[in-house]
C-alpha cells in the first residue's frame, strides 16, 4: 500500500463530539466482541515472536548487536519503499517538520488542551507554552517562524478540537500513552505513541485508539491505527473495541477492531521485522519510487526516484523529485522513539 | 527464592546487604585508595563528589560516564515532575475511582513536595495541562504494567545514599514497593528502557542495594517493567545480582578516577553520545555499521 490512497468513506460528521461517535459505534457491538477479537492474539503474538526471532538470529549471524527498532514509521517507510526505510535510517533528517507536520503537531497540543478542559483563547501562546512545558524548544523556534510567516497558520485547527471537550471521567482519556511490544528477548521492538485513548481495562470500559490527523483521510492511516490496536491488546491483554481515526476537518473514521484487522497488522508487522533485519545486515534494498522520494536521502542518487509530479500551489524544480500533495504529514522519527536506552 | 522454593528468610536477606556493603567497601578501598575519602573535618561541595545513578550503571561505555558532557541544560518541567506527581496521585487513589480524580486531589491540594508544588505554581494553565496529560499517561502506563493492582506504596522521592567515608553518591529511581520501608519485599522500578534482561539484572541489584542501603534486608525481587508494555519482569536479589551492582559502581568510580584509562565501549549509542567528534572507535563503529 502506498499510503496515497483516500479512504473517505468511512468519516462522519466534524460537528460531533468525539465522546457522540464512540457511543453510537459501540453500541450495535455486542457484549463479547472484545472477547472474540482478543481470542486471536496469543497465537498472532507467537507468530510474530517466531518471526522475529528468526529476524534476531539473522542479526546475530552478522554481529549486529544493537536492538533493532521497527516504530510506526518504519513500517510505513517500510511499505513505501526500502531503500528510501534504510536511507532515512542511516541518515535522519535532523531538520524538524515542515509546514504541514507542524500543523500536526499544533493540532495534537489543541486537543490536548480541549481534553484538558483548558481553555483556547490565545491558540498561538498557549501552544507555545505546551511546548516549552514539554522541552521542546526546537518546534517552539518553528512555531514562531510559521506564525511570522502567517498569522492564522493554525487558527483554523482550534475550532474542530472542541469536540474532545467534556470527555468524562469514567472513560478517562489518555493522550501520548506508550504501546510497546518487545520481541526476541527484547532485540527486535515495535513502540508507539497514541495520539489518545478512552476506557479499557483500567476503567472497566471498552478501549478505544484514537488517532489525530490533520490531513486528509489515507489508507495508511488505517494500517496504523490497526498497529496500534494490536500493540495495545498485546500489552492489556484484551484489544480496544474501535479504533478511531480524528480529522479535524473531515471529523471521525470509526471501525471496530476484530481478528481480521489485527490479524493483518500481524503480518505486516512481522513482514516489516524480517525485511528490517535483511536489509540491517546489507541485503540491497528494492526501490519504489513514489512522493516519498521527496524527502529520500537516496533520491540524488537513486535510478529510480520519481521525477518531479506537479501539485496545485506546490513549487516544483525540474528533474528533482516528486512533491508531495500538501496536506501530507511527515513522519520523523526522534533518536529513541519513546523507548530509549 | 530459596533453593527449597520458598521466600529467602529474613536473615539470610540481611547477611546478603551485610556482604554486599562489606564488598563495595573493600573494592572501593582497593580501586580508589584514599580518593574521595572523607577525612571527618571537610566534606567537599557537593559538585565535587562522584554520583552514580540507576541511569548510570546501564551504560555500556565507562568513559563516556568518566567524561560527561558540560551541557548543563535543565529539564524540562513535564520530565521533572511528571514521575513525583504521578506516584503522588497513585499513593491516593482508592482502586476503585478512575485514576483521574485522585490526581485531581492531589494536584488541589499539593503542597509537598515543595519542588513539585512550586514547578507547578509558576505554570500558566496551558502549561499545567500539559503536565497533567503527561502525569496521567504515567500513570496510565505504570498501571497497566502492575495490572492495576492498588496495594503499591509508591516512592515520591529518588533514594540517594552516600556510601560511608566516601563522597561518593548512588541514586536511584524506585517507583513502588510492597513490604515495609525496612523490610521491602517487592520494589518496582519502571521506565521508558528497552526492555532487556541483562540492563533489568544490573539495575534491579543497584536499586535493591541503594534503597535497602540502611534497611534490614535486601528485597526479595525488583519488578523491572517498560513503558508501553503492560508486563514486569522480576529480578530476584540475589548475592550474585548484588555483585554484579557492586562491580559496576567499582567500575565507574575507578574510571572517574582514572578517564585516560576508562574502558570504552563502542556500539549504536556511540550515534548520541557527546564525546563522538574525539573518539576514533566510536566513529568506526557507526561507519563501519549499516
Amino acid at each position: 500500500m502506498d499510503g496515497s490512497d483516500t479512504p473517505a468513506d468511512d468519516v462522519g460528521d466534524p460537528s460531533a463530539t468525539l465522546l457522540a461517535v464512540v457511543e453510537a459505534a459501540l453500541e450495535p457491538l455486542g457484549s463479547d466482541w472484545v472477547e472474540r477479537a482478543a481470542a486471536v492474539l496469543p497465537d498472532l503474538r507467537a507468530a510474530v515472536e517466531a518471526r522475529a526471532t528468526a529476524a534476531a538470529e539473522l542479526l546475530d549471524g552478522h554481529g549486529v548487536e544493537a536492538v533493532a527498532r521497527v516504530p510506526k514509521s518504519r513500517l510505513a517507510d517500510l511499505q513505501r519503499c526500502e531503500r528510501s526505510a534504510r536511507a532515512r535510517y542511516l541518515h535522519p533528517d535532523d531538520r524538524g517538520p515542515g509546514r504541514a507536520a507542524l500543523r500536526g503537531v499544533a493540532l495534537d497540543r489543541f486537543v490536548l488542551l480541549a481534553a484538558q478542559g483548558s481553555p483556547l483563547s490565545a491558540p498561538t501562546a498557549e501552544l507555545l507554552s505546551v511546548l516549552d512545558a514539554q522541552g521542546e524548544e526546537g518546534l517552539c523556534d518553528q512555531v514562531i517562524e510559521a506564525v511570522a510567516e502567517d498569522l492564522a497558520v493554525f487558527d483554523d485547527l482550534v475550532d474542530p478540537t472542541e469536540a474532545w471537550r467534556d470527555l468524562p471521567d469514567e472513560w478517562w482519556p489518555r493522550l501520548q500513552s506508550a504501546a510497546t511490544a518487545s520481541l526476541a528477548g527484547g532485540r527486535i521492538v515495535c513502540s508507539g505513541r497514541l495520539d489518545a485513548e478512552l476506557g479499557g481495562p483500567l476503567v472497566g470500559r471498552p478501549g478505544v485508539v484514537v488517532e489525530v490527523k490533520s490531513g486528509a483521510p489515507r489508507q495508511a492511516h488505517v494500517e496504523e491505527v490497526a498497529l496500534y490496536a494490536l500493540l495495545v491488546g498485546w500489552r492489556d491483554g484484551v484489544p480496544p473495541a474501535l479504533v478511531v481515526r480524528w480529522y479535524p476537518f473531515h471529523g471521525a473514521a470509526v471501525a471496530p477492531v476484530d481478528a481480521g484487522s489485527l490479524s493483518s497488522a500481524a503480518a505486516r508487522l512481522g513482514d516489516a521485522v524480517e525485511t528490517w533485519a535483511q536489509l540491517l545486515v546489507g541485503r540491497t534494498p528494492s526501490e519504489s519510487p513514489g512522493p516519498w522520494c521527496r524527502w529520500c536521502p537516496d533520491a540524488p542518487t537513486c535510478p529510480s526516484a520519481a521525477p518531479v509530479q506537479v501539485s496545485v500551489g506546490a513549487p516544483t524544480s525540474a528533474g528533482g523529485p516528486a512533491e508531495l500533495p500538501e496536506d501530507d504529514e511527515v513522519e520523523w522519527e526522534p533518536p529513541d522513539d519513546g523507548v530509549g536506552s | 527464592m530459596s533453593a527449597a522454593g520458598g521466600p529467602v528468610p529474613l536473615e539470610v536477606r540481611q547477611s546478603w546487604l551485610s556482604d554486599a556493603r562489606s564488598h563495595l567497601d573493600a573494592e572501593l578501598e582497593r580501586v580508589l585508595g584514599d580518593r574521595w575519602r572523607l577525612d571527618g573535618r571537610r566534606r567537599p561541595p557537593r559538585r565535587e563528589w562522584v554520583t552514580i545513578s540507576d541511569f548510570d550503571v546501564t551504560q555500556p561505555c565507562a568513559t563516556r560516564f568518566a567524561r560527561p558532557s558540560d551541557d548543563e541544560s535543565s529539564p524540562s518541567v513535564t520530565t521533572l515532575v511528571t514521575r513525583a506527581l504521578a506516584k503522588l496521585a497513585l499513593a491516593e487513589w482508592d482502586g476503585v475511582e478512575p485514576p483521574v480524580r485522585a490526581l485531581d486531589r492531589t494536584l488541589a491540594t499539593l503542597a509537598e513536595p515543595a519542588w513539585v508544588a512550586e514547578a507547578l505554581d509558576e505554570l500558566d494553565s496551558a502549561a499545567r495541562a500539559a503536565v497533567r496529560a503527561s502525569v496521567e499517561a504515567w500513570m496510565a502506563d505504570v498501571l497497566s504494567s502492575v495490572r492495576g493492582r492498588s496495594d503499591l506504596r509508591w516512592e515520591v522521592e529518588r533514594a540517594r545514599v552516600d556510601v560511608p567515608g566516601r563522597s561518593i553518591r548512588l541514586t536511584a529511581a524506585c517507583d513502588a514497593r510492597l513490604g515495609e520501608r525496612l523490610r521491602p519485599t517487592t520494589l518496582l522500578v519502571h521506565s521508558g528502557r528497552v526492555p532487556d534482561e541483562h540492563h533489568d539484572r544490573i539495575v534491579a541489584g543497584f536499586v535493591a542495594l541503594v534503597v535497602s542501603f540502611w534497611a534490614q534486608a535486601v528485597p526479595e525481587r525488583v519488578r523491572c517493567s517498560t513503558a508501553g508494555t503492560g508486563t514486569t519482569r522480576a529480578v530476584p536479589i540475589t548475592p550474585e545480582v548484588l555483585a554484579v551492582a557492586v562491580g559496576r559502581i567499582v567500575d565507574l568510580a575507578a574510571a572517574v578516577a582514572e578517564p585516560e584509562t576508562a574502558p570504552l565501549a563502542p556500539g549504536g549509542w556511540c550515534r548520541w553520545c557527546h564525546r563522538l567528534g574525539e573518539c576514533e572507535p566510536g566513529q568506526s563503529q557507526l561507519g563501519g555499521s549499516t
